[in-house]
């Protein structure tokens, strides 16, 4: 998938769940968790949406919250290459 | 039915040695209990120092030690037992040499919908144990064997299957459809370090109302940093 587009559906997908961050610009480096946007309690969802979206169950192996910090960060980690 | 790498139960196990239920309980909190995790209530460990974790080896059974027996006889290595007695009044389904041969087998623990006995023994032997009831009157071994194990049970009008997966601690038992596990491990993790980085600023003197921003959030002008 592309990253423009990939982007674009994740912001979707976050403002959906979450109607109190529609006004928040999201960049590329926004750090997801320290601004508000992900809290712990949507992780699990936000999994389930890569997953759907790569078509692809992560690894538990891969298991690094690091990871899931940011737009550039999921699709660097588990978008760009499918891993 | 496909059979658990127990490299992958051991490492899921790893993720759970450092947390608890109420840790995934968080982690799943905001999600629909169909997507695949529920709260089994009225079970309980019969030591509240083990934790429990694992995929499930279910069987039903009515008061009839056969379908256990067929069950331990087939448990795969790393696997929880779950036996489910479908009768009301539950005689023990589970005793102390029943546990032996569990250890034998290298289950990972077991979970009664029932009654056990020989506590204060099972207890020694260090197998994470969980119980709805005690009775000391062991159920008897009849000729109604079940055509399979492990099989679908249904507790608290829950489904629950083969190779689902239970995470049990003294705070109570949770179950996690196994498509879902992976997305849960994750959650848990940032679960863990938000907790961790609260429990740390709390230790060096701050207060709880101030780390959570109270104030702010009751006179409207801002949102809880941390649910506590």
């Amino acid at each position: 998938m592309e990253r423009d587009l990939f982007y674009s559906e994740l912001t979707k997908f976050l403002k959906e769940r979450n109607p109190e961050i529609k006004d928040i610009q999201i960049e590329e480096n926004t750090n997801l968790i320290q601004e508000g946007i992900l809290d712990s309690f949507s992780v699990v969802e936000l999994i389930m949406f890569i997953e759907k979206t790569s078509n692809k169950r992560l690894e538990v192996e891969r298991l690094n919250s690091k990871s899931i910090e940011s737009l550039s960060g999921i699709y660097e980690y588990f978008i760009k290459n499918n891993y | 039915m496909e059979i658990i790498d127990t490299k992958f139960i051991k490492k899921i196990a790893t993720f759970f040695e450092t947390s608890g239920c109420a840790q995934l309980s968080d982690a799943y909190n905001s999600v629909d209990e169909k997507l695949g995790c529920f709260q089994i209530k009225g079970i309980a460990p019969i030591d509240n120092t083990k934790k429990i974790c694992g995929p499930l080896f279910p069987v039903n059974t009515d008061n009839d030690m056969l379908p256990c027996l067929q069950a331990l006889d087939k448990i795969p290595e790393g696997y929880i037992m779950f036996l489910n007695n479908i009768n009301a009044n539950s005689e023990a389904l589970a005793g102390d040499i029943f546990v032996t041969d569990l250890i034998n087998a290298k289950s990972g623990g077991l979970v009664v919908n029932g009654a056990i006995r020989d506590i204060s023994e099972i207890i020694k032997m260090g197998m994470p144990t969980f119980t709805k009831h005690v009775n000391f009157l062991s159920a008897k071994t009849a000729l109604s064997k079940v055509e399979q194990v492990p099989q679908n049970i249904i507790v608290d009008n829950y489904l629950i299957e083969p190779n689902d997966w239970i995470f049990g601690d003294a705070d109570g038992l949770l179950i996690v459809k196994n498509r879902f596990l992976n997305a849960l491990m994750y959650g848990l993790q940032v679960v863990d370090e938000k907790e961790k980085a609260l429990k740390n600023e709390l230790k060096n003197g701050k207060r709880l109302a101030e780390v959570c921003g109270l104030n702010e959030f009751i006179f409207g002008k801002g949102k809880l940093k941390f649910e506590v």
